[in-house]
């Protein structure tokens, strides 16, 4: 009984960033579930139903578990907003120091000023980089796909501007956007697979399916003897492929 | 059974007074409320270590570790002085509160 509660607490804790207070909850969870199971056993009940009765007398420990993260942000901020005054003193001491020495020997006070410009900006990226490193302690697969699929597009609109200036080829290099919808559901699956989810078999279709869109797209742009007339044979083939996995799928259900 | 709504607002309390006779954890505590309860009132352990949490954070109680039951380990609980006045507090007003309470639902 103590390895199925241990697998379950295994389950919940799972997604959740280690933490001292975490770790006491999780065990104080084991040892009353522990307990509960004793008291259930003795009144003769089967282990399924022990189980059951277990798990179901928990209620919303979901909450619990909210709770203590929110005092854990709330400790971690604090902390930060305190070490960070010391921080923000040592930085303009620093600074300064470092303007007036820097101005003084090299005389063009016209650019040195700069200096403050570039120390606050970085505090400020420092600032939002610890802000959302502690917002992604915690990885749920929506979060990661859409941080992931906004960064694709970036990098999408990136290697556009970049190959289109660089080749002069405007006509053709606009297929580059064509392929976003198969990266964010390939993102959408990394995800998934990350956080050790199941992947749900109508993103495999999916996927392949917008595969084929691609080299549709690549074939009917850049190949000239195949064009858009018969390029589109790869969205044939691609439907085919998926037809082939769901039979595939179907059969092995029946067989289970 | 009746929903866990007629405790809130009093689980704190609750758990004050179970500890006001000794210290104790958080199995004996669902068990004693569940027991007293009469099979009318319930409550789910999770509303327990939610109000556990926030009381140590009140300073209501404090926490050490007891002796291993079954392969894991027990966390007690024990009323702090702070603890021991709060309760006070709470029980005067719910003698009152029950009081008009009862006026108010049942009449005169």
């Amino acid at each position: 009984m103590e390895k199925r509660f241990q697998k379950f607490l295994d389950k919940t804790f799972r997604l959740i960033p280690k933490s001292n207070d975490l770790n006491d909850l999780r065990e104080e969870m084991l040892g009353n579930l522990t307990d509960k199971a004793e008291e259930l056993k003795n009144k003769g009940l089967s282990d399924d139903e022990i189980y059951s009765k277990c798990i179901d007398s928990l209620g919303d420990y979901q909450e619990t578990i909210r709770h203590l993260l929110k005092i854990n942000n709330l400790e971690m901020l604090k902390d930060t907003l305190n070490k960070g005054n010391l921080y923000l003193l040592i930085t303009l001491l620093a600074t300064m120091s470092i303007y007036f020495i820097v101005s003084f020997a090299t005389n063009a006070w016209s650019y040195t000023w700069l200096i403050f410009a570039v120390v606050a900006a970085s505090g400020f990226i420092y600032v939002l980089a610890r802000l959302s490193n502690k917002y992604f302690a915690v990885k749920t697969p929506i979060k990661l796909s859409v941080v992931n699929s906004i960064l694709t597009f970036f990098i999408t609109v990136v290697v556009y501007l970049g190959l289109s200036f660089l080749t002069g080829m405007w006509t053709k290099t606009w297929i580059i956007f064509t392929f976003l919808p198969s990266l964010i559901v390939a993102n959408i699956m990394v995800a998934l697979k990350v956080s050790k989810r199941k992947i749900n078999i109508w993103l495999v279709y999916l996927l392949i399916f917008f595969l084929g869109l691609d080299v549709f797209f690549i074939l009917s742009v850049s190949v000239k003897a195949i064009g858009f007339g018969k390029a589109w044979i790869a969205l044939i083939i691609a439907v085919m492929i998926n037809l082939i996995i769901g039979i595939k799928e179907a059969n092995d259900k029946i067989k289970k | 059974m009746a929903s866990s709504d007629i405790l809130r607002g009093h689980t704190e309390t609750i758990i004050l007074k179970i500890l006001l006779d000794g210290d104790s954890y958080g199995y004996e505590i669902a068990k004693t409320i569940t027991d007293i309860g009469n099979g009318i009132i319930d409550v789910k352990d999770a509303t327990i270590y939610t109000a556990f949490r926030r009381m140590e954070q009140d300073g209501l109680l404090a926490t050490y570790w007891g002796d291993v039951a079954g392969g894991a380990r027990r966390r007690y609980y024990k009323i702090t002085e702070k603890g021991k006045e709060f309760y006070q507090t709470k029980a005067e007003e719910w003698k009152l509160i029950s009081e008009i309470l009862n006026n108010l639902i049942l009449g005169e």
